[in-house]
């Protein structure tokens, strides 16, 4: 009796959930709606996490990546060539003395919320930041006296000195004043994570944050740009970029941002894939302790080193005895190019005058002319005072490949009879070694904007325990890059950012080793409209201004292919639980059975 | 007689327990460890921190405080409830970061915890009662396998076969980005589509162990002389294996059942990250990488709460189960 009412209620289960799930499957398909009326949505994969979209405080690649979709800057950078041309302001210009700049500000341009934006709100994000010195923008506002908006479509930049920094173009999101004016202090703004409910004036708007799985961002039809082709942007994460590469195979998503070089060789020849190779906007540099008593902070906290990190024959040595194009060719697999000063940007850069190549033999000759000789026969070469040529050597984790170049390196230093003791450490284990700085050598990278402004700023000697990779301190650098900052023209401030990238490749308080290419790719089965910027080379999304995202459509809306993603039928979860549940049926059926015959 | 002080027992012994662990954590993360957060916001924030600010931070931490001091506020605030704020994620409370993080993992971890439960006491009853038959030696053979195999390398070749090569199931996440349009139904098949992989990889991977040690013990009771007089007695082999043998054999399970689920919110790191299932194992391992202290002293907290609680239950259990226990 007590079994067969068990038998019943089982069965009632079973009829319940498959019950559940046929009908799951039916309204899977009947809500499949009609390709007319389904949203349109593109998805990024990333690996790194947001952890806020407050546009005054973000950190990490993806929130800046949101940002740009959904704040704007007052001017922006051409397509061609990274010019400085107008956006929020049509034009400008600079008075007879130089000490105010005038520019003239849309009036089509509308606020989220329906506000219009002033070129009041362009003045008071300035002061904000000014007045509450937020550090990732306030160096865009070097030499202001004062910035005010006589009118809703004017705005007046003065400043202390001539100077053209107001058109490099500073790269700061404007906020609404409604918005910003409701925060005094600059702790309180910062516990509001840039949502919900963020109001800019971009083709995007951030409306669903779902934590360490996706964002979403949901087009704005009202742009005064126009508005973008497609309904949706997504950002996904992964935490390990195979399954990123996986999920672009699989269509899962539409586009990977900054690939590694290995993963990349393995699409460039999938069908569906095109893969894009972008100019440099990153290197890797090799950086030697420049820590002296003369710096103050290196004097103030202490520092240890090697004492041939500053003497400049070793370090000149070091780099005769590397041969880049060996670290391209087999560790980026050349998704890359010899690097040797440091601002990559076509614009900006400026070769070497005498590069130096692969010449271990000159390298040699270096060393034993500066007094580096191998007294003990260990072959080892000792300093002048007799104390072994023997360094630590740190390379990143995080970064494979700089793991795999500092193999290379240990190898050709040896042969030059230098010693390197290689530490591998995560990212935030190197910045407390490089704080503290307690290093002789090691490598790491910048990602480098199109203005050189930043990218020079690190090398002066006031950014000792900020940003300075190795503490170097030169005066006459310290003075062009001011110098430059004033510079009336742009010849005048050409000229000496390219004499400031010779001096800091002659002087090598670290070797630029490579120049990464930005690789990027996407399902070109599914989507087009891509738009290189620069024309030359460029990258064809995460641009500097919206080129590539408001021309971006589907595939099969523009006529090119018809490519379904094929996603229709019953999800094998349903046929997997089905069978889970045919087994269990049969199995207690089979037992069920057995049981009785035993007993009966 | 011993029942009730027994428990007292038990119950006193955890509290001990768990103060002496709040008093290493705070000595571990506050004291000990090199490197201090306020170096490492400050360095996100840029140049312009100024001195001024910079202090502003360190008394906003409260690490300007004697040692002493920053103790005897470390034990009020947690004996109150108020584990501090991140600093890694900017100002959110320890407390909201560990309750969005727990439910994924309970999710994950839970549902492949308890498969690999019943799926390996039910593996290794039959294995230890047939022992040496082919099933035996066919079931032994897989869980050793399984059970030394590195979880990662599981997860990625069941997501290489079933994602990359049959497409089946998404490559990885909770939930695909359209969910916000879902239906309940839907949603609850998205859902279960992204963990299916993960908890597979998970349930395989703990089967050899509950398997083993099933099998290990009910072979011991097996030579019992109790089981000898139970089939003297004449009764059904079935009777034999489900009244006498297994309910004996299961009392080391009871243990390792218990401790496997306070291990349970520790997460699964290596399959989260293969996965990208983001768990309180991801977070813990955030944490760590950027001297989060307040948020690691509390997840350590909370792993030792859970830890320490289900040891109590086992205890208690297993003293319910056994006698014995109580009486000793």
């Amino acid at each position: 009796m007590r079994k067969r009412r068990q038998r019943v209620a089982a069965s009632i289960g079973l009829g319940i959930v498959l019950g559940l799930i046929v009908q799951s499957a039916a309204v899977g398909q009947d809500e499949s709606p009609s390709p007319a009326d389904e949203k349109v949505s593109f998805t990024v994969g990333m690996t790194n996490d947001a952890i806020t979209f407050n546009p005054m405080f973000m950190i990490e690649t993806p929130e800046y990546s949101t940002a740009d979709l959904m704040y704007e800057t007052y001017l922006g950078w051409e397509q061609e060539d990274f010019d400085t041309k107008a956006h929020l302001a049509t034009d400008w210009e600079q008075s007879e003395d130089g000490l105010t700049w005038t520019f003239n500000v849309r009036d089509d341009v509308t606020w989220h919320d329906g506000e219009p934006l002033t070129a009041g709100d362009i003045a008071y994000t300035f002061n904000w930041i000014l007045d509450q010195k937020v550090g990732n923008f306030i160096d865009y506002l070097p030499y202001t006296d004062e910035i005010t908006a006589p009118n809703d479509t004017t705005l007046e930049w003065k400043t202390t000195i001539p100077t053209s920094a107001p058109v490099y173009p500073p790269y700061i999101y404007i906020m609404p004043e409604h918005v910003l004016s409701q925060y005094d202090k600059k702790s309180d703004f910062k516990k509001w994570k840039g949502f919900p409910d963020p109001i800019g004036s971009g083709p995007f708007r951030l409306v669903e944050w779902r934590r360490g799985d996706f964002w979403r961002l949901e087009a704005n039809p009202d742009y005064w740009g126009g508005a973008p082709k497609i309904d949706e942007f997504v950002f996904r994460i992964f935490q390990n970029e195979d399954a990123m590469i996986e999920a672009l195979k699989q269509g899962e998503i539409d586009f990977a941002d900054g690939v590694s070089a290995n993963l990349f060789d393995s699409i460039v020849d999938e069908p569906n894939i095109t893969a894009n190779v972008g100019n440099p906007t990153s290197f890797a540099q090799m950086s030697f302790n420049q820590c002296t008593n003369e710096v103050d902070y290196c004097k103030d906290t202490g520092f240890t080193h090697h004492p041939a990190t500053t003497d400049p024959a070793f370090r000149q040595a070091v780099e005769y005895a590397i041969d880049r194009d060996v670290l391209v060719d087999r560790v980026l697999l050349g998704y890359a190019e010899p690097g040797y000063t440091v601002i990559p940007s076509p614009k900006w850069h400026a070769a070497p005058e005498s590069p130096i190549t692969y010449d271990p033999e000159e390298a040699n000759r270096i060393l034993d002319e500066a007094g580096y000789a191998d007294t003990d026969n260990d072959g080892i070469r000792e300093t002048p005072d007799g104390e072994p040529m023997e360094m630590r050597f740190v390379v990143r984790t995080e970064a494979p490949e700089t793991v795999d170049a500092g193999e290379f390196i240990v190898e050709w230093l040896r042969d030059i009879g230098v010693s390197l003791k290689t530490e591998a450490v995560n990212d935030s284990k190197l910045g407390d070694i490089w704080y503290a700085n307690d290093y002789d050598l090691y490598i790491w990278g910048w990602g480098v904007e199109p203005d050189p402004n930043f990218q020079l700023s690190t090398y002066t000697t006031s950014q000792c325990g900020i940003w300075s990779d190795t503490c170097y301190s030169n005066q006459e650098y310290d003075q062009l890059f001011k110098d430059q900052q004033k510079a009336a023209s742009l010849e005048e401030r050409e000229s000496i950012v390219e004499q400031m990238q010779q001096i800091l490749y002659q002087d090598r308080p670290e070797l630029v080793l490579w120049y990464d290419n930005y690789l990027q790719a996407y399902r070109s089965d599914m989507w087009t409209g891509f738009v290189k910027q620069p024309t030359e080379g460029g990258s064809i999304l995460f641009q500097y201004g919206y080129y590539s995202l408001l021309q971006l459509q589907p595939a099969s809306a523009a006529g090119v292919s018809d490519a379904d993603g094929g996603g229709g039928g019953v999800s094998p979860v349903l046929w997997i639980a089905i069978a889970a549940i045919v087994i269990v049926v049969v199995g207690v059926v089979v037992t069920r059975r057995r049981a009785a015959d035993e007993e009966g | 007689m011993g029942t009730r002080q027994y428990v007292i027992r038990k119950i006193v012994q955890a509290v001990i327990t768990l103060v002496a662990i709040l008093v290493f954590n705070f000595f571990l993360f506050r004291v000990w460890s090199p490197g201090d957060p306020v170096t490492f916001l400050t360095r996100g924030q840029g140049a312009q921190i100024s001195l001024e600010e910079r202090a502003e931070l360190i008394s906003e931490y409260g690490l300007d405080k004697p040692v002493f001091g920053q103790f005897v506020e470390y034990m009020e605030d947690t004996a109150t409830g108020k584990l501090g704020a991140s600093s890694f994620y900017q100002g959110e409370a320890v407390t909201s970061i560990f309750w969005r993080f727990l439910p994924p993992t309970l999710l994950l971890v839970g549902i492949s915890t308890a498969i690999s439960m019943v799926v390996g006491i039910w593996m290794g009853i039959r294995s230890g009662w047939r022992r040496g038959s082919s099933f035996d030696r066919f079931s032994m053979f897989f869980s050793l396998i399984l059970y030394s195999m590195p979880e990662f390398w599981l997860g990625m070749l069941l997501l290489l076969l079933f994602s990359t090569a049959l497409g089946w199931f998404p490559v990885g996440g909770r939930v695909s980005t359209s969910v916000s349009s879902m239906g309940t139904l839907e949603y609850i098949t998205d859902v279960a589509e992204h963990l299916f992989l993960p908890v597979l990889t998970l349930a395989l991977g703990y089967l050899g162990e509950f398997y083993l040690l099933m099998r290990s013990s009910l072979l011991d009771v097996l030579g019992e002389d109790y089981i000898t007089t139970a089939r003297a007695k004449g009764l059904l082999e079935r009777n034999v294996l489900n009244r006498h043998a297994v309910r004996n054999a299961l009392l080391p399970t009871v243990t390792l059942i218990a401790l496997s689920f306070g291990y349970v919110i520790g997460g699964a790191i290596t399959v989260e990250v293969v996965f990208s299932y983001q768990g309180l194992g991801l977070l813990t391992y955030t944490a760590i990488v950027s001297k989060d202290y307040w948020l690691l002293q509390g997840l350590f907290l909370f792993f030792s709460v859970a830890v320490i609680g289900f040891n109590l239950v086992s205890d208690l259990v297993y003293a319910y189960l056994d006698p014995r226990v109580r009486e000793a």
